[in-house]
């Protein structure tokens, strides 16, 4: 299959639209601006967004290129399990909130990296800053390579100059309207995807027969037959035990150390709003990826009957090559429309959870007392710098910068997720255990990965390549380190720890919203070791070989 | 159950909720997979693995915010609960914590 299958003939009208939504975009950051006033409103909306729109805006920062693009491409080549893998994403927000997003927002942070300022103190702080700016900065050059593919792939634009003009329009509109810009046009973006995926799948499976076309997300199922006709091992789970529950281990577990995701959950009006805000997210990601399994469906059914095997290259573009055959050329254009709006919008969040933790968290530390005017100034350059950084390093990115998402989500899962929830639930984990867990186990899996050491990895393929053989190594590693690190320090720095202690249990206490401080919650130290125990056999079953 | 108990081991019971209803391979793992089952059109274990990790978990987040809600009123009113002789009344430590930021 050559390129041309794919691109759309009429590029100046595929130009055309996106330089109209671009400018759209660019509408709503100006007048976002106007109300930016303190660093508040530039990075938290000023903490005015309510439950429908920050649902949308968290949804649309949540999908990126890859719901349009990669995921279609690997339901047809890794069938139901990449469908189970995809499945549980949904989980971001709703265990966020769960575990400590509606509790930190009672303390009023701006970041994740706030609360562990607050929480662990300065060094700890700097060490969860620097594993967020990396994998923050591997999502976002992710993205904005992705973007510039979809001008290079879909258009016919040269790459280079597609890339930096990309990057910095995205740059600047997200500068300009800082966090409130960003969530009311993530909000519309996540409009936009929903419309420009759902509508024309919909055409799609019309065409081909579905009898249930006109509710896409679950209205194919009479191509069922025809599935297993072609493919009769679609359906199985094809994997062993040990890969799904790796799916929770650097997965589930890993999403939750995101911060991007985290800090949509600050920008909360209320902390009812905060929570009012998961059940919308679960609708519009689970109509969303509900969508995209359709999608990812019927380009394997499509291709089996023209008995058509995809090249990696091809499969990537199924959602282009399925409009092209079925709906006029114009769709095309607004699907791509659809495919930017998921980058922009997945970038905003980066983008601003990155300059949060550089201009809030990292300068905050070295200038404490600057004026509100200073800070704000701050937060406008850290936006563009993070920008053109990331715009400079996605020129010539190093190999391991580009490697899969879901390998810096394996690298959340074993050096930041244990200190945020162990330290939002326990008095007991202190900075020791905090600051030696992460960075021993966060050391331990880049070292295990295969794009570091390759002869020091552990399994091969697919699942080295994704992190899944590293973090059932390294995620119980970090759980058990941190724990253990932080008792033996209280044992051995008795007077210092108990010092700690106390400030600590006053903190979180008060966070979890007790009007009275007893001293006497969340320091159990038994269900600490069980959780240990409860690891153990990952570990064992992670050592073996794969 | 007070409700500091019922905090942890509730929002520990949600966890396991949202987990059984979108790590649904384990379901076909255990229970195995008949794709002669079907639910419109679908394969069962299909069907309901995309309903369950879209419906299911909408139905759980729904659960969670109204048992969220009945906690934090349960908490705010939990004063004549505190037994403990260190106890420190007042929003001062969130307060002061907040500085930091």
């Amino acid at each position: 299959m050559s390129q041309t299958a794919w691109q759309v003939q009429n590029v100046w009208f595929g130009i055309g639209i996106s330089v109209l939504f671009f400018g759209f975009y660019y509408l709503v950051a100006f007048l976002a601006q106007r109300f930016t006033r303190t660093e508040e409103d530039l990075f938290l909306a000023g903490r005015s967004i309510g439950p429908i729109v920050n649902s949308l805006a968290a949804a649309s920062t949540w999908m990126s290129v890859a719901t349009f693009l990669g995921v279609v491409a690997l339901i047809q080549q890794l069938h139901m399990p990449f469908v189970y893998m995809w499945l549980q994403l949904i989980l971001s927000v709703p265990l966020l909130v769960l575990f400590y997003g509606a509790l930190l927002w009672r303390l009023n942070v701006f970041t994740s990296v706030s609360f562990l300022r607050i929480r662990y103190g300065q060094a700890v702080a700097y060490l969860a800053s620097a594993w967020m700016m990396l994998i923050l900065l591997m999502y976002m050059i992710g993205q904005y390579i992705g973007i510039a593919k979809v001008f290079e792939v879909l258009l016919g634009l040269p790459y280079l100059p597609s890339l930096i003009v990309s990057a910095l329009v995205i740059t600047g509109y997200i500068t300009i309207g800082g966090m409130k810009g960003a969530t009311y046009n993530d909000a519309i973006q996540m409009v936009i995807m929903m419309i420009t995926f759902v509508v024309p799948l919909a055409a799609i499976l019309k065409a081909m027969g579905a009898t249930g076309y006109w509710f896409p997300p679950l209205g194919y199922g009479s191509m069922t037959d025809v599935m297993l006709q072609k493919i009769p091992t679609f359906f199985d789970p094809k994997f062993d035990p040990r890969f799904y529950l790796a799916l929770f281990v650097a997965l589930t577990l890993g999403i939750l150390g995101l911060p991007q995701l985290a800090q949509r959950v600050f920008t909360s009006s209320s902390l009812k709003a905060a929570r009012r805000a998961v059940p919308w997210f679960c609708v519009w990601v689970g109509m969303m990826f509900s969508a995209t399994y359709a999608m990812g469906f019927a380009g394997v059914v499509h291709f089996a009957n023209r008995g058509e095997t995809l090249s990696r290259e091809a499969a990537d573009k199924t959602t282009l090559l399925l409009n092209l055959a079925y709906n006029p050329e114009w769709v095309s254009g607004f699907v791509i429309v659809g495919v930017l709006a998921a980058g922009v919008s997945t970038i905003a969040g980066l983008l601003i959870g990155a300059a949060s933790i550089a201009a809030h968290d990292i300068v905050g530390m070295i200038k404490p007392d600057m004026p509100e005017r200073k800070k704000l100034n701050w937060g406008y350059v850290a936006l563009a710098c993070t920008g053109i950084i990331s715009l400079i390093v996605s020129l010539n990115p190093p190999a391991f910068l580009i490697t899969s998402i879901f390998w810096a989500f394996g690298l959340s899962a074993t050096a930041v997720t244990p200190m945020i929830i162990l330290g939002v639930w326990s008095t007991r984990i202190n900075k020791w255990g905090a600051f030696g867990g992460s960075i021993l186990a966060g050391a331990l899996y880049i070292v295990l990965s295969p794009y570091v050491f390759p002869s020091l990895a552990v399994g091969k393929g697919l699942i080295a390549n994704l992190g899944y053989a590293a973090a059932l190594i390294t995620v119980p590693t970090g759980f058990v380190l941190t724990i253990l690190l932080s008792l033996l320090a209280e044992l051995a720095m008795r007077s210092r720890a108990s010092a700690l202690l106390r400030e600590t249990q006053d903190l979180l206490e008060r966070m979890h919203g007790w009007p009275t401080v007893t001293r006497a919650r969340y320091n159990g130290v038994l269900w600490l070791l069980v959780l240990c125990v409860l690891w153990v056999p990952v570990l064992i079953w992670g050592l073996q070989p794969w | 159950m007070d409700t500091y108990r019922k905090e942890i081991v509730h929002t520990l019971l949600f966890f396991f909720l949202y987990l059984l209803v979108s790590h649904t391979a384990v379901w076909a793992l255990v229970f195995g997979i008949d794709n002669g089952n079907r639910v419109l059109g679908f394969p069962l274990h299909y069907f309901a693995a995309i309903a369950l990790a879209w419906f299911g978990v909408v139905g759980v987040a729904i659960w969670w915010n109204v048992w969220a809600d009945r906690l934090d009123a349960e908490i705010t009113s939990s004063q004549q609960e505190v037994t403990h002789a260190e106890s420190v009344p007042g929003d001062s430590v969130l307060a002061a914590s907040a500085k930091g930021d």
